[in-house]
């Protein structure tokens, strides 16, 4: 095997460079390291590297960051694998990485939208595919594109947006980043799903019931679910979740009784509906929703938490989480 | 936010009026930086009042149709959905 002499080179190319002065000496291979140096890892943070180089989403190469030692993070890498060149890998967590979950709609993916008019005609479930559709103008949402903390939103009023949504016979939880401005004007809330309803509720307040199934088939009231602002305050409106029926999501006035009554047959196939006028002609209040995961079975804690983490942390509001929340310096990440 | 309030065919042919208006006003939409035909098939479904009148919200910038009136508000029957 021929042997390669450096020191009797007299001239080498690397690259079509020619290379006038070489120095000896051990090679030292850096390997980078990256960091996230500005925001939560969601879209818009800043990722840094130790050392320039190739930026790779889920091993893909990222476009316009070829050798560079930032990388600005986009909505659509959200979930991806970044690293640089071969950099150790930083992954949030997000939605799509919660296998229980069916239904996960974000007003930030502008390419899940379909807009007519500033109003929000479709949007797509970055799960299930399935679009959320309203064909008459008068019922579709309002878009904002910097209404919640400078973050897209929608805000419904008499207004519906629904589609299917193959839940099987099983029970369906959900959480949602809205803002229930006629109730509570100005207040971004996170709405928790709490086991145990809380004491100082008042008596205005509507719960979120859910129904679970038995192994007959019939549906028994399950846990109360109470919707409850970041802040420790009680809230606001309510929603319910009725399995085999519908589903609505930012319902406002529904009263307490039709809350309680379970859907009449078990079907396999339950209808999504946000902004659910319910009964009459108009919500009573204005709801305005910026994300909202749905899914079927039992959501532990540790899950609740990091949704709660990452909707708190993609829109800028974990000021707004409990001192004792688990994400609320950090948001959730899987690498 | 008004009303537009009549008979059930007054209403009906507001509604269709409205309608086409929109559409002239909004022949696309958006989807991301696609410009593709608005999916809109209807400017608002006629809802009866309590007083047994029809009703649709008043599309803005038309003027009142004929065989209608406009209020600022009005109670609807309720009606589950």
């Amino acid at each position: 095997m021929p042997k390669l002499d450096l020191t009797k080179a007299t001239r080498i190319k690397v690259a079509g460079g020619e290379i006038s002065r070489l120095k000896v000496g051990p090679a030292i291979w850096i390997r980078p390291i990256i960091s996230i140096t500005s925001g939560t890892g969601y879209a818009g943070s800043v990722y840094t590297s130790t050392v320039a180089g190739q930026w790779y989403a889920n091993g893909v190469a990222i476009s316009g960051y070829e050798n560079t030692t930032t990388y600005v993070q986009t909505i659509a890498n959200e979930s991806a694998v970044i690293r640089c060149c071969a950099s150790n890998t930083i992954q949030m967590w997000t939605p799509e990485a919660l296998v229980s979950a069916v239904e996960y709609l974000d007003l930030r993916r502008s390419d899940a939208l379909t807009l007519a008019a500033g109003r929000v005609a479709s949007i797509v479930n970055l799960i299930g595919g399935q679009a959320r559709s309203q064909n008459t103008a008068s019922a579709q949402p309002v878009y904002n594109s910097t209404g919640l903390n400078g973050l897209p939103m929608m805000t419904g009023s008499n207004s519906l947006l629904s589609g299917n949504l193959d839940t099987g016979n099983q029970s369906v939880w959900r959480v949602s980043l809205a803002l229930m401005s006629g109730v509570t004007a100005g207040r971004p809330v996170i709405e928790l799903n709490r086991a145990t309803p809380d004491s100082t509720t008042p008596s205005t307040f509507r719960p979120m019931h859910v129904f679970s199934s038995t192994a007959t088939g019939a549906y028994v009231a399950g846990t109360t679910v109470q919707t409850v602002v970041t802040d420790g305050t009680p809230v606001i409106g309510h929603s319910r979740i009725v399995i085999g029926g519908s589903i609505s999501v930012g319902s406002a006035s529904v009263a307490d009784s039709s809350i309680a009554t379970p859907a009449a047959t078990l079907t396999n196939r339950s209808t999504v509906t946000y902004f659910n006028r319910a009964s009459g002609g108009i919500l009573s209040v204005g709801v305005s929703m910026a994300q909202v995961v749905i899914g079927t079975g039992e959501l532990s804690v540790a899950d609740q938490q990091r949704i709660e983490g990452f909707m708190a942390h993609s829109y800028g509001l974990s000021a707004l989480l409990p001192t004792a929340h688990p994400y609320k310096t950090n948001a959730p990440r899987i690498l | 936010m008004s009303y537009w309030v009549g008979s059930k065919s007054s209403v009906e042919d507001a509604n269709i009026l409205a309608y086409k208006t929109y559409m002239i006003d909004n022949p696309v939409a958006y989807q991301n930086d696609k410009i593709v035909d608005n999916p809109t098939t209807a400017w608002d479904t006629p809802s009866q009042t309590v007083d047994g009148s029809w009703a649709i919200l008043a599309y803005s910038g038309m003027n009142v149709p004929y065989g209608c009136f406009e209020v600022d508000s009005i109670e609807f029957v309720e009606t589950n959905s």
